[in-house]
């Protein structure tokens, strides 16, 4: 009986951070960073 | 700052910088981008690998062999910020928890240099506080002191 076998697909390459500009780049992590500014301003309202 | 850093190029009123990371093996563009966020006077810190086709990439390994080098870039590169826009806070973090931990470690060399001139904050999920060394932040803002 012949086993089948499957040729196992690569993983394609992440292209996760990669960004067409550098103000597009900026924005992902402005974006992140607008959260955390959030939250610490939470935190300087409770410290108060 | 006793850290060696790369001279780097400005562009657009200090709110873009250039440099070049270099060793035997390659020459890797690096950016900087400083950007408004939602609060006023704050402003985001983002660098970028400059790839061959132009991309921009945040997450990149270069594995150029120098990035304590770049991290004390980034850190002058904030200064000079802060000699344009004196009342501007800068927040930066890593791309990576690994990075954010790097620059952490640079902020520490660098520290005794800096915090007569610079309020130098770290943050966590839970507080934030001047920044000491030994602690584990998930951020930093640096500013003038005033």
């Amino acid at each position: 009986m012949k086993t089948l076998v499957t040729k196992r697909q690569s993983t394609p390459k992440t292209q996760m951070g990669r960004f067409a500009t550098l103000e597009e780049a900026s924005q992902y992590k402005t974006n992140l960073v607008n959260k955390m500014l959030a939250k610490i301003k939470n935190l300087e309202k409770v410290s108060n | 700052m006793n850290q060696p850093y790369y001279n780097f190029e400005i562009f657009e009123d200090a709110f873009r910088f250039e440099f070049e990371s270099t060793s035997s093996e390659k020459t890797i563009t690096k950016a900087i981008l400083f950007q408004k966020t939602n609060l006023l006077e704050y402003y985001n810190l983002t660098l970028a690998d400059i790839q061959p086709d132009g991309s921009n990439d945040i997450f990149s390994k270069s594995n150029n062999g120098d990035l304590e080098k770049i991290l004390s870039t980034v850190i002058q590169t904030i200064l000079v910020f802060l000699v344009y826009y004196p009342f501007a806070k800068v927040v930066f973090t890593g791309s990576t928890p690994s990075r954010t931990r790097l620059y952490q470690i640079v902020l520490s060399k660098e520290l005794d240099d800096v915090k007569e001139k610079f309020e130098v904050i770290g943050f966590t999920e839970e507080k934030i506080e001047t920044f000491q060394r030994n602690q584990s932040y998930l951020g930093f803002i640096i500013s003038n002191k005033e």
